[in-house]
């Protein structure tokens, strides 16, 4: 009976260690795709996505979203440049072609013997004298409209006028 | 110690309060079921499907039942069936047994722990005449201190099977370190 007493006293005395009992939690967490507890992450992204059972699901949805936020911010940037660009040579054609027409006139103003234009296309070499020309007859053309419109006004009152006394 | 919030979060599939559940038992049954198989590899296999059950089964638990007793026992039976399926049970003699046990219970190893080989060695030895269902109460009752009514519990047995099987494995050790005794006295 002591021989008995004295196994079965040394078989209670066997325990299993801390790092046993650590490794089978840990083995039963990764089956159930729990992190590790020490593992565990406490970040936004888990947070987020703790309602997902599954941790490669909610791995997936934080990769996901993650290339959707960069594909946002490189959207944007990219179309934000494309503005930028555009403004700018909008600007520089508006300040190119006001330039180039100042200087086509001063050049008339102050007597030069000729202008030349820079367009993009070709070039226009005209004499000051045929420049001076060109722009007085416009102005000609300019009045003779004037007169013309007047006079059609004039034409439709006055027959206006003719039908009522007629009735 | 495990209260009823931890079940019912269970029930509801809520892993925090499975962890939680884990915290607590894996320890307990874990020794439980090394000390009926003897091998830690074993054990922990046998805990790890019975902790993997309960979850794949967690909506059919019973809120009024105790869900450390069930654990107990899904692990219990588990090793029931692990020793069930052991082909060959090896079968020590006494002069063998002697031998295991003649460094390990003398005086100058009193203060020492266990190895896990010696542990593995001396319950092999030890049960190694009785049947899988003896050997689980005999565990149970000698070297994890059950009472019959928690053996039942855990085993899902009724008493007087209990207590029978309980008899009849006590005998046999007893007859057996006797044999050991016969050959080299007192150890």
């Amino acid at each position: 009976m002591e021989l008995y007493n004295r196994i079965t006293g040394k078989l209670k005395e066997y325990s299993v260690s801390d790092s046993d009992i650590v490794r089978v939690r840990n083995r039963i967490n990764r089956e159930l795709d729990i992190p590790d507890a020490d593992e565990r992450d406490y970040s936004l992204t888990n947070l987020l996505f703790n309602w997902i059972d599954r941790l490669w699901l909610r791995r997936s949805l934080v990769l996901i979203s993650l290339s959707l936020l960069v594909l946002f911010v490189v959207q944007q940037a990219v179309m934000m440049d494309r503005i930028g660009s555009i403004e700018q040579r909008m600007t520089r054609t508006s300040i190119d072609n006001i330039l180039e027409y100042q200087r086509v006139m001063q050049s008339a103003s102050f007597g030069g013997n000729d202008v030349t234009g820079t367009g993009e296309t070709d070039s226009l070499k005209v004499s000051v004298r045929d420049m001076k020309a060109l722009i007085e007859s416009y102005r000609e053309m300019q009045n003779s409209y004037r007169r013309l419109e007047s006079f059609d006004k004039g034409s439709r009152v006055s027959g206006e006028k003719n039908k009522r006394d007629q009735i | 110690m495990i209260d009823s919030k931890i079940t019912d979060g269970i029930k509801q599939g809520d892993r925090s309060a499975f962890n939680r559940l884990m915290e607590v038992t894996v320890g307990p049954v874990l020794m439980t079921a090394t000390r009926i198989v003897g091998r830690h590899e074993d054990a922990e296999d046998i805990v790890q499907d019975a902790y993997l059950k309960l979850w794949e089964k967690r909506s059919t638990i019973k809120s009024d039942g105790s869900i450390y007793g069930l654990i107990r026992r899904m692990v219990v039976n588990g090793c029931y069936d692990r020793l069930r399926k052991e082909k060959r049970r090896a079968n020590y003699t006494a002069a063998e047994l002697g031998k295991s046990l003649e460094g390990i219970l003398s005086d100058e190893a009193a203060d020492t722990e266990l190895e896990e080989n010696e542990f593995k060695e001396i319950l092999m030895a030890v049960t190694s005449r009785l049947s899988p269902r003896q050997k689980v109460i005999f565990v149970l009752s000698e070297i994890e201190d059950m009472s019959n009514d928690e053996i039942c519990s855990a085993t899902g047995l009724s008493a007087t099977v209990v207590k029978s099987n309980l008899y009849h494995a006590r005998q046999k050790v007893h007859r057996f370190l006797k044999e050991i005794y016969k050959e080299y006295g007192t150890i």
